[in-house]
């Protein structure tokens, strides 16, 4: 079974289509980069597949779930960081484990065992009573991202998860996706950072709601002939017309 | 369950953690009812007056003292003129004058002139009231064989020594649990929003009823300490009784409190930032209780198209619940046509907001 299925998934505005006829398959465990410039309709496709909003047409499967039927399922079996930051700041960072945990239904034992794990894992032991609000962005996006995945779901779902941070931070960042990804979780990830896009197995770029062009960054680099994701990404841009 | 109550507690954090914000919720209606117990009153209290005597004989002698000796007036200056009494009215050292003609006593059909400053009609109305209510006493005292005149009794019921508390009380309450409820819940739901928690929310698993029931159920606990903050207070501070049940005067209010949120639930499927919903809920909400809801101005005397659009400010029927019950003791069974109205409010204000809300998604 795919991790992630779609099928010719379009949505409209009333005359804009955002999201325009795209198809693609997502391997289970795989990291897949979804890029695309501002506008392009990343966020509008993830929000589908997440069962935050509902396609106009075309099919989609996420986890072997159809996201017109089946999305209280899905939301059970996705774990989702959004773009702007997901953790409550007024909140400390134990809690902030305590809380998402709670929501994902995790049992009093696996809590306490996951908030210790994690604290290690993230080095954040001597923040657990810190407020959230206090730390610095970086280590609020690791936090993050742990929070998100902390119900080992099957597919999780990153948009633009490491903005305004420096490329060692995000570094960092991505070597927590790779440890989720080697425990088997497949990670969808939006992005405009090349360099991120070189991390993942596969990327597709779109353009205009299209999706046009999807493969291994090396073999997209290559078919461009080009030594970076960069010029792949702007031989690509170039040809869009929606502004911002 | 073991979710809903999480997320419950997270609300909680959120309020005490903002210490200012707490702090005002529970000050405020403290501050209210002071600001409008003690300042901010529409009761006559020793309004400067003055007299124009031209007579000067026993019976205006003794007139002068009743007014002076009255609680309502203060006696600023005795003038010798018309030209004096305009002039300290133009300064604005007076509100009232009491004009005595000349051989006043003596003249079977003389006629005292009261001179009131109406810039102020609601007060100059009552001035005059009060005024020519002291001299028309005495007049009768003087004249109590002779007067054959039907002397109406009044009774004040409920309120014998009107006092102004009796009505601003519930109006009060109608204000803060809008305030609480429907303001910080729009806010508070907004704010998540606005941060971008309530997508992380939207994807999991929680249903969206349990989020809106978990931000409203703490607001709903604090209006509560609040109403009995006022209740307390208007009860040992400024003598407002409590003559019905206090069970009903309760559930009136978390009824009105539940209105009051849904209004803040809709607002927040309105409004994008939360300086919009606040911006929403301080006119849409505050501006038509102050107004139309009878708290500071009449219905009755208001043009049929304000007094129709106040039939749809929940906090009107509240506030006539409230003085129902609290001032005039009466049964449940009198309040049946609010506590009606203002459960048609409550059910439609759900039905409207969630659908909103769910369109959200």
């Amino acid at each position: 079974m795919k991790a992630i299925e779609v099928k010719q998934l379009t949505k409209r505005f009333g005359t804009f289509t955002a999201v325009d006829h795209i198809s693609f398959e997502v391997e289970p465990g795989e990291i897949f980069g979804f890029l695309g410039a501002n506008g392009a309709g990343k966020t509008t496709a993830m929000r589908m597949l997440c069962g935050l909003s509902i396609p106009t047409s075309g099919e989609a499967r996420v986890a072997g779930f159809d996201v017109y039927r089946e999305s209280e399922s899905i939301k059970r079996n996705i774990g989702y960081m959004s773009q702007k930051f997901s953790l409550y700041g007024d909140l400390k960072v134990w809690e902030n484990i305590r809380l998402f945990g709670g929501i994902y239904g995790l049992s009093k034992q696996q809590l306490s065992r996951k908030t210790d794990e994690l604290l290690d894992i993230l080095g954040l032991e001597k923040e657990r009573n810190t407020l959230v609000d206090s730390l610095p962005l970086g280590w609020k996006q690791k936090l993050s991202f742990s929070v998100a995945i902390i119900h080992e779901p099957k597919i999780v779902f990153l948009d633009e998860p490491t903005g305004g941070v420096d490329p060692v931070t995000r570094r960092q960042f991505w070597e927590l996706i790779y440890e989720a990804a080697a425990r088997g979780i497949t990670v969808f990830v939006t992005t405009h950072y090349m360099d991120e896009a070189e991390y993942c197995n596969r990327v597709s770029i779109m353009v205009d709601g299209k999706i046009e062009a999807l493969d291994s960054p090396s073999a997209l680099k290559r078919d461009f002939k080009t030594t970076n994701m960069n010029q792949v990404f702007h031989a690509l841009a170039r040809k869009a017309t929606r502004g911002e | 369950m073991k979710q809903f109550i999480s997320f419950v507690r997270k609300e909680f954090y959120h309020i005490f953690r903002d210490a200012r914000t707490t702090m005002i919720l529970l000050l405020m209606p403290v501050i209210l009812i002071i600001l409008f117990g003690y300042a901010i009153t529409t009761e006559i209290k020793r309004v400067p007056i003055a007299i124009f005597d031209q007579s000067r004989d026993e019976l205006t002698l003794k007139m002068t003292d009743r007014l002076k000796a009255s609680e309502y007036f203060e006696l600023y200056t005795i003038v010798d003129s018309y030209k004096d009494a305009q002039a300290l009215f133009r300064q604005g050292k007076v509100h009232v004058i009491v004009v005595f003609p000349p051989q006043y006593a003596s003249t079977p059909d003389a006629q005292v002139q009261v001179l009131a400053d109406a810039t102020d009609p609601n007060e100059a109305t009552q001035l005059i009231a009060y005024c020519s209510a002291i001299i028309a006493e005495q007049l009768r005292g003087e004249l109590a064989v002779e007067s054959k005149a039907v002397t109406p009794v009044t009774t004040l019921l409920y309120n014998p020594q009107m006092k102004g508390a009796y009505n601003f009380v519930p109006g009060v309450m109608g204000l803060i649990l809008i305030l609480i409820c429907a303001m910080m819940t729009s806010i508070g739901i907004v704010k998540e929003k606005e941060m971008g928690t309530m997508e992380v929310l939207l994807v999991s698993p929680l249903k969206p009823i349990y989020i809106i029931l978990a931000k409203a159920i703490p607001y709903l606990l604090l209006s509560m300490v609040n109403i009995a903050t006022i209740l307390l207070l208007s009860y040992f501070l400024l003598d407002v009784p409590i003559k019905g049940s206090l069970l009903l005067l309760v559930s009136v209010s978390v009824l009105y409190a539940i209105v009051s949120l849904c209004l803040g639930l809709l607002i927040s499927t309105v409004a994008d930032t939360q300086q919009a919903a606040m911006l929403i809920s301080g006119i849409a909400l505050m501006l038509p209780i102050m107004l139309l809801s009878g708290m500071m101005f009449p219905i009755e005397n208001m043009p049929d198209i304000l007094q129709w659009f106040s039939h749809i400010v929940p906090a009107k029927w509240y506030i006539i619940a409230v003085k129902d019950v609290m001032i005039k003791g009466l049964p449940a069974v009198s309040i049946l046509k609010e506590v009606g109205i203002l459960s048609l409010m409550a059910v439609v204000l759900v039905f409207l907001s969630v659908k909103r809300f769910k369109i959200r998604l």
